[in-house]
C-alpha cells in the first residue's frame, strides 16, 4: 500500500516539481543572495556563535578551575 | 562519555563545524522545491535538533545500562544530565519545527502523525524528570530512573522513525511525500548537512558534560 502510494506521489509529484522547475520558476531569494545584503545576516548570526562559544568555554574553564580547587583541598 | 570528560579537543571541532554550517547553510545553493522554497536550509538547522536529542538520549540510555550492571553513582549522574541536555534539543526541535510549519503547512500544530509522535515523545521523557524529582532515597531513584529510561528510549525508536512512515505524513521525507528523500538529499545538502548533525550533537554533548561535571563536584561537597 505504502509501495503504491509512494509510486504514485512519485508520479504525480515528480513531473509536477519537473514542470514547475522549468516553466514557473520556483520562487527564491535569488536577489535576495546577490545583492540583498544576505552577508550581514550571516554576519550577524556568526558573531553570535562567537559570543556563544566564548561564554561556553569560559564557564568550561571555571568548572575546570573548581575542579582542580576542590582536588587540591581532598588532596 | 569518559573520554569527552577528560578530552577538550573535539570542542574545537565542534566549534569549527558549526562555523562552517551557519555560512554554508545560508549561502550553499539549494534544490529548489515547491512550497519548501528557501526554508528548505532549516535541514541544517531544525533537523540536527532531533538527531542530537537522540544521540545524547543514546548516550543516556548507555549510562542507565551501565548503571544497573554497576550500580556506581557516576554513571547514573551522566545519565539524567545526558538526558536534560536531550530534553532541551527536542524542545528546540519542536518549536522550530511548529515556526516552520505555519509558514509551510499553514499552522503551528496540524496533528501530523510526526508532530504528534514527537510531542508524546517529549512527553515520556518529561515524565522521567517527574519520576526522577518525586523520589527521595538516591538509590532508589537512580535504579527506578534507569529502567524507566530504558523503555523511554524503546518507546521512542517506533514513535519518530516507524509510525510517521506508516501513515500519510506532511512531513518532508515522511508517508511517501516529496523532501529529503534519495532524489531530493542531493550532494550540495549533504555536504552541509552531515557536518551539521556531528557540530550540534558535539555541542550538546559539550553542555553535558559540564553539567556533569559540574553535579560531580556538587556530589562531592554534599559528601
Amino acid at each position: 500500500m505504502i509501495e503504491l502510494r509512494t509510486i504514485l506521489s512519485n508520479l504525480l509529484i515528480q513531473p509536477a516539481v519537473f514542470v514547475n522547475n522549468v516553466l514557473v520558476q520556483i520562487p527564491m531569494a535569488d536577489s535576495f543572495r546577490s545583492e540583498g545584503k544576505i552577508y550581514v545576516v550571516v554576519g550577524i548570526v556568526l558573531i553570535l556563535l562567537v559570543g556563544f562559544f566564548y561564554y561556553l568555554l569560559r564557564v568550561d574553564r571555571k568548572v575546570k578551575k573548581l575542579e582542580d580547587e576542590i582536588n587540591d583541598r581532598a588532596k | 562519555m569518559k573520554y569527552l570528560l577528560r578530552t577538550d579537543w573535539w570542542k574545537w571541532l565542534t566549534i569549527a563545524l558549526l562555523i562552517y554550517v551557519v555560512i554554508g547553510g545560508f549561502m550553499f545553493t539549494v534544490p529548489r522545491l515547491p512550497i519548501l522554497n528557501e526554508t528548505i536550509r532549516v535541514l541544517h538547522f531544525h533537523v540536527p535538533m532531533w538527531f542530537g536529542m537522540l544521540f545524547l538520549f543514546l548516550g543516556s540510555v548507555i549510562q542507565s545500562v551501565r548503571y544497573l550492571a554497576n550500580g556506581r553513582m557516576e554513571n547514573d549522574i551522566m545519565s539524567s544530565q545526558l538526558a536534560e541536555v536531550g530534553i532541551v534539543f527536542g524542545v528546540l526541535g519542536m518549536i522550530t519545527g511548529m515556526f516552520w510549519a505555519t509558514f509551510t503547512w499553514g499552522e503551528p500544530w496540524s496533528s501530523d502523525p510526526k508532530q504528534n509522535a514527537s510531542a508524546i515523545g517529549l512527553l515520556i521523557y518529561f515524565a522521567y524528570f517527574i519520576l526522577r524529582g518525586s523520589i527521595q532515597d538516591e538509590q532508589q531513584r537512580a535504579k527506578i530512573a534507569s529502567v524507566y529510561n530504558i523503555f523511554a528510549f524503546a518507546a521512542l525508536i517506533p514513535l519518530l522513525f516507524i509510525l510517521p512512515r506508516m501513515t500519510d505524513s506532511l512531513h518532508p521525507g515522511n508517508g511517501g511525500n516529496p523532501g529529503f528523500n534519495a532524489y531530493d538529499l542531493d550532494s550540495n545538502l549533504r555536504l552541509v548537512f552531515y557536518p551539521a548533525v556531528i557540530g550540534w550533537t558535539l555541542l550538546g554533548f559539550w553542555v553535558a558534560t559540564i553539567k556533569i561535571r559540574y553535579r560531580k563536584l556538587k556530589e562531592q561537597l554534599d559528601d
